[in-house]
């Protein structure tokens, strides 16, 4: 029977107690700050060193050999003078417009696909998420098919030089800017509503008031979403490389990070004025983040309870719900439609867009690609195996930097849900997410600069032009974001799931492979499959740092595209997207087919059968 | 208890202490089980029952102690041994159940874990699903299955495997009040059943009477009282020990024959006056002896409060409120505007408003020093202690709204 024992160790316990061995204490401590060692290790070496390398060079160029001053604002003052300060001022007025334009966009889209009955409401989401991975060049690059003066819509008849000439302009820029940022006005905004359930709007109705009066009451709980909304967007707006080096430099139109890009691949590269770019691209994207925590600071917006039931849909009439799922069809046609129309299509006609030559159909551009043999006397890097090459080189990379983002951000998201975070932790979080903010061209600015510095190869680092510098700049883009993404899943699944392995005897190791790695088996697959379509077709950090001769994907369709051979270049974007496709209906099925049943109908997966 | 194929293990806990930054969640528990006991820890949020089971899990690392398992030391003095390594079982408040396995494979796992061939593993996992009574639900996943149905699952596992020491982390409080009785019972006779030592946490007292061969009271990381449920129930060692165990009021009193207190008093049957009704004593017991000059008061249970004609009663009260309560009802009883009697019962239903006589029965009518200095870990039926004070003052979980006494 049980006892209450005497303060002092009972004799009973029946063997002296051991004595407290130094290598277990060690090892205690560097198990329980291991976790936070690693997440800083990653960011430190990923993203800390070299970006901040980069950005305090505009203000101490001799620490880094660059020049005769310890503190100087010299590359200030020349960056805030003509073509630089210009091609701010249009980033950050092209912002603007482009938040105004998605707040509409994407939470009109929102508001219809979860609060009415509007036609093909359960595909809209898909879209979505769909726009949301194809890459802004190449959703500015099909509308430039479609709208070259030899271009698709001419081999069509239907050829407007108004429409060229009002695409090819600031607000062509603003158009397809605002059409690829919409996604994340729509996500921000959905998730609010989704959480919103109608007892404001009931409560509003049943005491007297119409609609107008609901709106009163709902937009202001509805506040943060869109200012969340407004802040991804003009940070997004902001950071795009995509549209600034296709479509707004052949406007003529200058922009922030096609400016970085221009003054490091200039010679000789002036990395003071990139720096001093990139501090007042991420200081401006800043702003609307700061007067969103600032707005929201110390107010409950809190909606979401127990007692939240489901919205209940407005139901349309007959002439409302067909006009308004036209509009949103017209959206979807514009933003996904018409370039995949136009780079299709493209791929077929020979000559496209060029001026003076003749224009027909023909497959040439694919047997070209998939021959290999060059005939338009463009010079493919020396060691490359056919214009396929960049297609496989980018899978490849895809694969690793998707495989390596799964396992350290599973790792790091994890670490982050833990029920009783350290500051360390918290502040290693903080930093993850000002990475996920910080812009790819930047990002490789930096990597361009700090490991081509005399130190790094001195530590052994002589990483630059090489393929692992490149794989890690995709990793220090996609971890921050992934773990990010996958803290919210990952934070869903009980500690109590492995102690229960433990406690009923697995190792630990097996307590992870066996009663973990199939809970979050889907969001794993998830995180993979985003990071290889948004690793495939990356395109400001493989500009910068894509070893000579070993184009990627989206580095040779841009080289294509600025050499005037359209019909090559689009041929390659429909392999790319088809190959992208390919990978992620073969890893689907594969998990469909080769996963155990339970394994599937984790995270909402449909059940079988 | 039947014959038991597996010995349960002997549990030794010294000077278990946890510290979660500056807070002490254990501040230097002593506990010792004997093989095959059905422990309950008993205690409110925060008191460290949790933490005291996850530390005898290894899920939790002591700060200081030792714990040991079958007499093997298996924490303290820089050791830890992994919960796999600790030979034992447990099920868990969210019941814990791996949501890709089906309940069949879930209850498997364990006897894997044990290198247990397939076949044999599926055959016993089956068997047990069957006592448990969820033979046929085998190949669901545990989203199809109800709560308490989840639970069995999850008592199906933690005996499946013959482990000698099983934890219980409140496993019934998810459950509603028939899935609770239902697998209490499931839980009180196949746990004994094994043969193996059992702990268990829960925050409800009813449900640790209804479970224990003894109870461990916590309170601010300390076991404040050990001993059986009977033990507990007559001879609280400290008003919170009173309280938590479940009173239906208390009172200042002070003993009849010595009104000023300046005697010390012995145990056992005390006459005391009932300060807020004028004239009024009682005849009550003092579980321990008090030293002379300590305040008392009078904590009274439930079953020690009875509706009497006026002729034998030592109290008139009024009957506040009523509710029906299945084999008869409880009352709420005001007695001279002040005193508060809660969950009185009496087959007959007496009207809100009417007058009834009250009679209190001497040995559920129980006197405690308040003073916080002279409570104690109590060991037993109550009489010894460490002595060792504890934070002062109480957790009261008894409505009393009115009193003013407290």
């Amino acid at each position: 029977m049980a006892q209450a024992l005497p303060a002092a160790l009972p004799e009973e316990l029946g063997r002296p107690t051991p004595a407290v061995r130094p290598w277990s204490v060690v090892a205690g401590a560097l198990s329980r700050s291991g976790g936070n060692f690693f997440i800083w290790a990653v960011l430190i070496f990923l993203v800390a060193f070299p970006v901040g390398a980069f950005l305090l060079l505009a203000f101490t160029p001799r620490l880094f050999g660059q020049g005769a001053s310890w503190f100087t604002l010299s590359a200030f003052s020349q960056a805030l003078q003509g073509k630089a300060f210009v091609a701010l001022w249009n980033s950050i007025w092209v912002s603007f417009a482009v938040c105004a334009l998605d707040i509409v966009i994407g939470g009109g889209v929102a508001w219809l696909s979860m609060r009415t009955n509007i036609g093909g409401r359960r595909i809209w989401p898909g879209f979505m998420w769909g726009l949301l991975l194809v890459p802004s060049y190449l959703i500015a690059q099909g509308w430039q098919y479609l709208l070259e003066p030899k271009g698709v819509t001419y081999q069509l008849g239907l050829y407007s030089p108004l429409l060229y000439h009002s695409f090819f302009s600031p607000a062509g820029v603003v158009f397809v800017d605002a059409l690829v940022n919409a996604p994340f006005s729509y996500l921000t905004i959905s998730a609010a509503l989704g959480g919103l359930g109608s007892q404001y709007e009931e409560a509003v109705r049943v005491h007297g008031g119409g609609r107008l009066a609901t709106f009163r009451v709902v937009a202001p709980v509805l506040a943060p979403a869109v200012l969340a909304s407004i802040a991804i967007v003009f940070a997004e707006t902001m950071s795009d490389y995509g549209v600034a080096s296709t479509l707004a430099f052949q406007s003529r139109f200058q922009m922030a990070t096609y400016g970085i890009f221009e003054s490091i691949s200039q010679l000789p590269a002036n990395f003071g004025v990139a720096a001093v770019l990139s501090i007042l691209l991420l200081a401006a994207a800043a702003i609307p983040i700061g007067i969103q925590s600032r707005v929201t600071r110390g107010r409950s917006y809190a909606i979401l309870s127990g007692r939240t039931r489901p919205a209940t849909r407005y139901r349309l009439g007959r002439p409302a719900r067909l006009a308004l799922t036209s509009i949103a069809a017209l959206f979807f046609l514009l933003a996904l439609g018409a370039p995949a129309f136009g780079a299709f299509l493209g791929s077929f006609v020979q000559n496209l867009g060029v001026p003076d030559g003749a224009q027909h159909l023909t497959l040439n551009a694919y047997k070209e690609v998939f021959s290999g043999s060059i005939a338009y006397g463009h010079v493919v890097q020396e060691g490359a195996t056919g214009l396929l090459a960049p297609v496989l080189l980018s899978a490849e990379l895809s694969a690793i930097t998707a495989t390596l983002t799964a396992v350290i951000g599973l790792a790091i998201a994890r670490l982050l849900a833990a029920r009783r975070p350290g500051k360390w932790t918290k502040a290693g979080d903080l930093l993850l997410v000002g990475s996920i903010a910080l812009p790819g061209i930047v990002l490789g600015a930096g990597y361009i600069f700090a490991f081509n510095l005399p130190f790094t190869s001195r530590v052994g680092l002589d990483l630059y032009e090489t393929l692992p510098l490149l794989v890690m700049g995709y990793l220090a883009t996609s971890i921050p974001t992934q773990s990010r993404i996958m803290v919210g899943q990952v934070a869903q699944v009980h500690g109590s799931l492995m102690e229960a392995a433990r406690v009923h005897g697995a190792r630990a190791l097996s307590a992870w492979r066996s009663a973990y790695v199939p809970v979050v088996s889907r969001v794993l697959v998830l995180a993979w499959l985003i990071t290889f379509t948004k690793t495939f077709f990356e395109l400001p950090i493989s500009q910068l740092l894509y070893p000579p001769g070993k184009e990627t994907v989206s580095v040779a369709i841009n080289s294509w595209l600025s050499n005037y051979h359209y019909d090559i270049g689009t041929a390659m974007t429909v392999i790319a997207l088809l190959a992208n496709f390919l990978v992620i209906a073969l890893v689907l099925g594969a998990f469909r087919l080769l996963a155990p049943e339970g394994w599937r109908r984790m995270g909402g997966w449909r059940p079988v059968g | 208890m039947t014959s038991s194929p597996i010995r349960g293990e002997r549990v030794d806990i010294a000077g278990a202490t946890k510290l979660f930054g500056a807070k002490a969640a254990l501040a230097g528990v002593h506990l010792h089980v004997e093989p095959g006991t059905f422990l309950v820890l008993l205690g409110p949020s925060g008191s460290g029952k949790t933490t005291l089971l996850r530390c005898l899990a290894g899920i939790e690392r002591l700060s200081e102690g030792t714990v040991s398992i079958g007499g093997q030391l298996v924490a303290g003095g820089g050791l830890h041994l992994p919960p796999e390594r600790r030979r034992l079982a447990m099920v868990f408040q969210d019941y814990a159940l791996w949501p890709h396995m089906t309940a069949l494979k879930n209850v498997m796992f364990p006897l894997r874990q044990l290198r247990v061939g397939t076949n044999e593993a599926r055959r016993r996992a089956q068997e047990m699903l069957q006592r448990v009574g969820l033979g046929r639900l085998g190949e669901r996943y545990p989203n199809e299955l109800s709560g308490g149905e989840q639970q069995r699952v999850a008592l199906a596992r933690a005996l499946v495997g013959g482990a000698g020491l099983v934890l219980f982390d409140e496993p019934l409080s998810n459950l509603d009040a028939d899935m609770r009785e239902q697998l209490r019972l499931a839980i009180s006779t196949l746990a004994r059943d094994s043969g193996a030592t059992s702990v268990y946490i829960t925050h409800d007292q009813a449900e640790a009477f209804a479970l224990a061969d003894r109870i461990g009271v916590l309170r601010d990381g300390r076991l404040v009282q050990l001993g059986s449920p009977e033990d507990l129930y007559r001879q609280p060692a400290s008003p919170f020990v009173a309280r938590f165990t479940g009173i239906c009021t208390e009172t200042p009193v002070t003993p009849a024959s010595d009104p000023d207190g300046s005697a010390g008093r012995g145990a056992g049957a005390l006459d005391v006056r009932l300060p807020g009704i004028a004239g009024a004593t009682t005849r009550a017991t003092m579980p321990r002896a008090v030293p002379s000059g300590v305040a008392l008061q009078m904590f009274v249970r439930p079953s020690a409060v009875q509706i009497v004609q006026s002729a034998e009663a030592q109290v008139m009260a009024r009957v506040r409120d009523v509710a029906f309560a299945g084999r008869g009802y409880e009352h709420a009883l005001e007695a001279d505007g002040q005193l508060l009697f809660t969950r009185v019962f009496s087959l007959q239903r007496w009207p809100r408003g009417s007058t009834v006589g009250v009679q209190l029965a001497p040995d559920g009518c129980l006197v405690l020093p308040v003073d916080p200095a002279l409570e104690g870990v109590v060991d037993g039926d109550g009489t010894g202690g460490t002595g060792k004070a504890l934070v002062p003052g109480g957790t009261d979980l008894v409505d009393l709204t009115g009193l003013g006494n407290k």
